[in-house]
């Protein structure tokens, strides 16, 4: 199971990247009217965060060649783009990678009026989505009964969700002394996904969740030793979960809260109990996908 | 012309001497731990009450499971690289100088006949000894089973010969790949699902 550590890295990392997308530069975007100039602060928190989007794939993309036993011979990974959901997979990451790219430069030399970049944000948002679909159908196999269900779909998306939005709130501090504003309402956002990962993997964990699959007898060895991985990761998330609602009770407007000192909050930075929260959360998710790796052992291992 | 090779594997005949799995892996030479052919031991039951008498309720019997070289072969759909194809005569290939060492096809495959090789640092499989074949022989497994509980052939005779049972406990559905075999079941294997039987050496297989 602890050989797998480049797909959990990989998978983490790429629907982090798509998450944080979705979640922060794409509904932006669609707030915006095409015609709308942006402000250099806005522009500014803007490309921090893309920047750290691109670097989340590209980070996703380079770990991914370790789970490779031939990396050099990686470039052949497209080959089989009509049967094969791994190179859907690579085929989809790879075109988020670049219209992000793209998108990045367009912002960053200062064409944000045009429809173009609209185009490509919402191309890059498509590519990011299918990335998550082909990911998920990739483990859908018929062969592989515990991964052979929605659960699998239902919590690579939540992972996204999750993530994506905890992680842009957490780079852009989003302090709540703005009551309506998109990025205060991120938290909030962030709060409602861990909820709901934790209610879907109460429910739906294959082997361990009150309604999950329990796998029968079959030629593949059967799983060892995941209950204390499966309790780790709802502690890790409700850990969270309850830090961040603290914080947020702690930060009323103007004031340190949660989010740190109040000149931070002003400039957007998350303080010590968002930082853990958002910790919390990002080791609860990994755990997870350690779990999920470790539902389907491989033979001779 | 053959259009489908197959194995044909008779359960009620297999004593689990495991002669076939050590003629796989000494003619193809393969390194500890990797097993093209492996026997699986199938067992469950215990005692059970009939009338006020204890009486044993045992149900034991062996798989003996390579590649089933399938017509519908999942591991090369799943392959991104098109590195695992198939023969004209339905033997399935590993192209090991295609490879990228992903095993994305070992979890694809239900029969886990892929299996990884260090050497290579790729996957590796059964190749029905094709080379053995080519020349008018027999695969190695077949022809090393002291209880000639192997048979292989062209998918048609085989049929013809033994059958068309391609499904005991606990193999998987068979319409998931279409494998070339065909089973003769142990008489145990119509019971082994409600005597909770299961696989016992893991450790082995």
């Amino acid at each position: 199971m602890l050989k797998e550590w480049p797909l959990v890295a990989f998978t983490i990392a790429g629907q982090m990247a798509v998450g944080v997308f979705c979640f922060l530069l794409f509904p932006l975007l669609l707030l915006l009217s095409p015609g709308t100039s942006w402000s250099e602060t806005a522009r500014h928190t803007v490309l921090i965060v893309w920047g750290g989007t691109f670097g989340f794939i590209a980070i996703a993309a380079a770990l991914s060649l370790f789970h490779l036993h031939h990396p050099f011979r990686a470039h052949h990974t497209l080959a089989n783009l009509r049967s094969s959901w791994l190179s859907r997979e690579i085929f989809f990451e790879l075109a988020f990678m670049a219209l992000v790219a793209l998108a990045f430069v367009l912002v960053w030399t200062g064409h944000t009026r045009g429809l173009f970049l609209r185009a490509v944000m919402s191309a890059s948002a498509l590519a990011g989505i299918m990335f998550l679909v082909s990911m998920s159908k990739l483990y859908m196999l018929k062969s592989l009964p515990p991964w052979n269900s929605a659960y699998t779909g239902i919590s690579f998306f939540m992972s996204a969700a999750t993530l994506g939005a905890m992680a842009t709130a957490w780079v852009t501090g989003s302090p709540p002394g703005n009551p309506g504003s998109y990025f205060s309402a991120l938290w909030t956002a962030a709060l409602f996904f861990v909820a709901s990962d934790i209610l879907f993997a109460v429910l739906l964990t294959p082997q361990y969740g009150a309604a999950g699959f329990r796998p029968g007898p079959s030629l593949r060895p059967p799983p060892r030793a995941l209950r204390r991985l499966y309790f780790g990761r709802l502690a890790l998330l409700a850990g969270g979960l309850i830090l961040a609602v603290l914080g947020m009770v702690q930060a009323v407007p103007g004031s340190a809260g949660g989010f740190g000192s109040t000149p931070m909050a002003a400039a957007g930075q998350a303080g010590p109990i968002m930082t853990i929260a958002f910790v919390l959360v990002l080791l609860g998710e990994i755990a997870g996908r350690f779990l999920f790796y470790g539902l389907v052992p491989r033979p001779g291992d | 012309m053959v259009t489908q090779y197959g194995f044909f594997f008779n359960a009620a005949a297999c004593s689990g001497c495991k002669a076939c799995q050590m003629a796989c892996k000494d003619r193809n030479d393969l390194e500890p731990g990797v097993l093209w052919r492996r026997v699986y031991e199938v067992t469950g039951g215990g005692w059970e009450k009939k009338g006020g008498v204890w009486v044993p309720s045992v149900v034991s019997y062996n798989i003996s499971m390579a590649c089933n070289h399938c017509e519908k072969p999942v591991c090369g759909l799943a392959c991104p690289v098109k590195a695992i194809t198939k023969r004209e005569d339905g033997i399935v290939f590993v192209d090991t100088g295609a490879c990228i060492g992903c095993r994305y096809c070992e979890w694809a495959c239900p029969y886990t006949a892929l299996r990884f090789d260090a050497r290579t640092n790729t996957v590796s499989k059964c190749n029905f000894c094709y080379d053995a074949i080519d020349a008018g022989g027999t695969p190695s497994c077949v022809a090393s089973c002291p209880q000639r509980a192997l048979d292989f052939g062209d998918m048609a005779e085989l049929r013809k010969k033994y059958g068309d049972v391609r499904q005991i406990f606990p193999l998987p559905d068979p319409a998931q790949t279409e494998p070339a075999l065909i089973i003769k079941p142990h008489r145990d294997a119509a019971r082994a699902v409600e005597r909770a039987a299961e696989v016992a050496n893991w450790e082995e297989v």
